[in-house]
């Protein structure tokens, strides 16, 4: 009996991957022959279970308010850099990356002007000065598919205004685009995800997929951005992403889908931050399953399952 | 190559730190477009662990602030002899478990306040929206949260950050040595008896 208390002591460390080798097979001998100890197990695994359901998930309000401050600060800091004059020169940018609904009324004022000598969140070049900074900071608050397949898009400008147009309406397309990624109702995300899956062919809408799968914090909405993206997984920069969601995401089912989805397409090739991914996973992967799908992920591929 | 666009998910852990010593390098000569992309890689990883072991929304943003407003002061001196994320980390904890410690001492802003509605975790004054919404899963929920709580609530500080850092962070015991200052074997028993009081405290309730 002391011999399972040993081992059940041990069942904590061994869940978070902590043990040695011959401790894990010390465990794994005597699970086989201890039907007691096996159920102790699955009790312990149903406290981790239990303890996942208790994390915490800050507030996008309390994060942009964080930002918000911190932008506010950074200006303040003497560094003995440069950096306060450059801080000084990004300040509005800050604000309008993160602060969008504060900042509504000032760009109002600055308006198309501002948004033209300041980069806005889009990047891709493919949107060009179409993010809701020309909407007045809007908020996007509704999304629908009208019986003709056009999109009805509600948002907030200083009053509420309503567009209509087909997909690849530009002003349409911005506003899914900042919707999937901007707007704070999680369902709103997801559903502007699903619309946007659709147009998947568009390098622009893989890479507003690919942000909403590696950032979004609701797993329904990462997984639906997933699903726009599996049949492009031989374009780098989806690559990239997936290769992100399989170190960082905390849903052991998402990096699982990133797997099976790169394994699907025959003759898909890896690029080689991807065989890294893959390769990093193997050494900190928590999860059995997982590790076996990469170990023969990357066997198929004749890589190596570790790093050196 | 990486995309600009796609650093901020390409730097997030040290499991692609390529493009994150270009951009600290960036940030270093001062870069702020760089800096913004290495706080907004990192700010929310930092405020959940704020939040998480101070119970505060109050406190966890005076630990944000600080712990960039400290990135920001020292990032020269940066010379990276371990990762921005382990430097980031350490510097984030040691702010936590001060503000653990002088709580303690002062015996000032529990967790757990008194309403006319009965008692509330102030965390839960800006609860997360969530899209799902079973009634009966969602009290269920509510109950392992508040146990959980309870017991997180017993751990010692440092037990504390341990078991936060390896369970919901996921970092490796190696690692948490280095955030903390400590060797991987005294991260190791520390999470051991943290697992053991969470064990006794939760064993009934699973």
């Amino acid at each position: 009996m002391s011999e399972c208390k040993n081992i059940r002591e041990q069942f904590a460390l061994l869940l978070y991957g902590e043990l040695k080798f011959d401790e894990e097979e010390r465990i794994d001998s005597h699970l086989d022959g201890c039907p007691e100890c096996r159920a102790a197990l699955g009790r312990q695994k149903a406290l981790h279970d239990a303890v996942d359901a208790a994390a915490v998930t800050p507030s996008r309000v309390l994060l942009n308010r964080c930002r918000e401050e911190l932008a506010e600060l950074l200006p303040r800091e003497k560094p003995a850099s440069s950096w306060t004059l450059w801080w000084h020169q990004i300040g509005a940018n800050w604000k309008i990356q993160f602060l969008k609904p504060v900042g509504a009324m000032a760009l109002l004022a600055v308006g198309f002007f501002a948004a033209k000598i300041t980069p806005g969140w889009n990047v891709s070049g493919g949107l060009g000065s179409m993010d809701l900074a020309n909407f007045g900071g809007a908020q996007v608050r509704n999304v629908a598919t009208e019986p003709d397949g056009r999109l009805r898009i509600v948002f907030d400008e200083k009053r509420e205004r309503t567009i209509s147009g087909s997909r690849d309406d530009q002003q349409i397309r911005a506003l899914l685009m900042a919707a999937a990624k901007e707007a704070t109702d999680p369902g709103l995300r997801a559903q502007t995800v699903t619309i946007l899956v659709g147009d998947a062919n568009e390098a622009d809408v893989r890479e507003a997929l690919a942000f909403a799968m590696a950032n979004d914090e609701n797993t329904t909405v990462r997984l639906k951005a997933m699903e726009g993206l599996e049949r492009y997984t031989n374009d780098p920069m989806v690559q990239n992403a997936l290769a992100h969601v399989l170190l960082n995401d905390p849903n052991t089912g998402m990096r699982t889908r990133v797997i099976d989805a790169l394994t699907g397409h025959e003759g898909q090739e890896l690029d080689r931050q991807m065989v890294g991914a893959l390769q990093e996973l193997m050494s900190r992967e928590d999860d059995h399953d997982v590790r076996e799908r990469a170990r023969q992920m990357l066997h198929s591929i004749k890589a190596s399952a570790e790093t050196y | 190559m990486v995309q600009p666009s796609l650093k901020r998910w390409a730097v997030r852990k040290e499991g692609a730190a390529v493009d994150e010593t270009e951009l600290i390098r960036a940030a270093q000569r001062g870069d702020s477009s760089a800096f913004e992309e290495l706080v907004r890689t990192y700010d929310q990883s930092v405020l959940r662990l704020a939040l998480s072991m101070l119970r505060s929304p109050e406190d966890a943003r005076d630990v944000y602030q600080e712990t960039f407003l400290r990135v920001y002061r020292n990032l020269n001196q940066f010379r990276f002899d371990c990762s921005f994320h382990t430097w980031l980390y350490r510097i984030a904890t040691n702010l936590c478990l001060d503000q653990l410690r002088r709580r303690k001492v002062r015996k000032e802003e529990p967790t757990v306040v008194a309403t006319p509605e009965g008692s509330m975790d102030r965390m839960d004054a800006a609860p997360e929206t969530r899209v799902e919404g079973d009634p009966q899963r969602n009290l269920f929920s509510g109950q392992i949260r508040k146990r959980v709580k309870e017991a997180l609530a017993e751990l010692t500080p440092r037990e504390r950050m341990v078991f936060e850092l390896r369970h919901y962070e996921g970092m490796r015991l190696r690692k948490i040595g280095e955030v903390l200052g400590t060797s991987e074997e005294a991260a190791k028993n520390c999470l051991f008896r943290a697992t053991q009081k969470m064990r006794t405290a939760l064993g009934e309730f699973v």
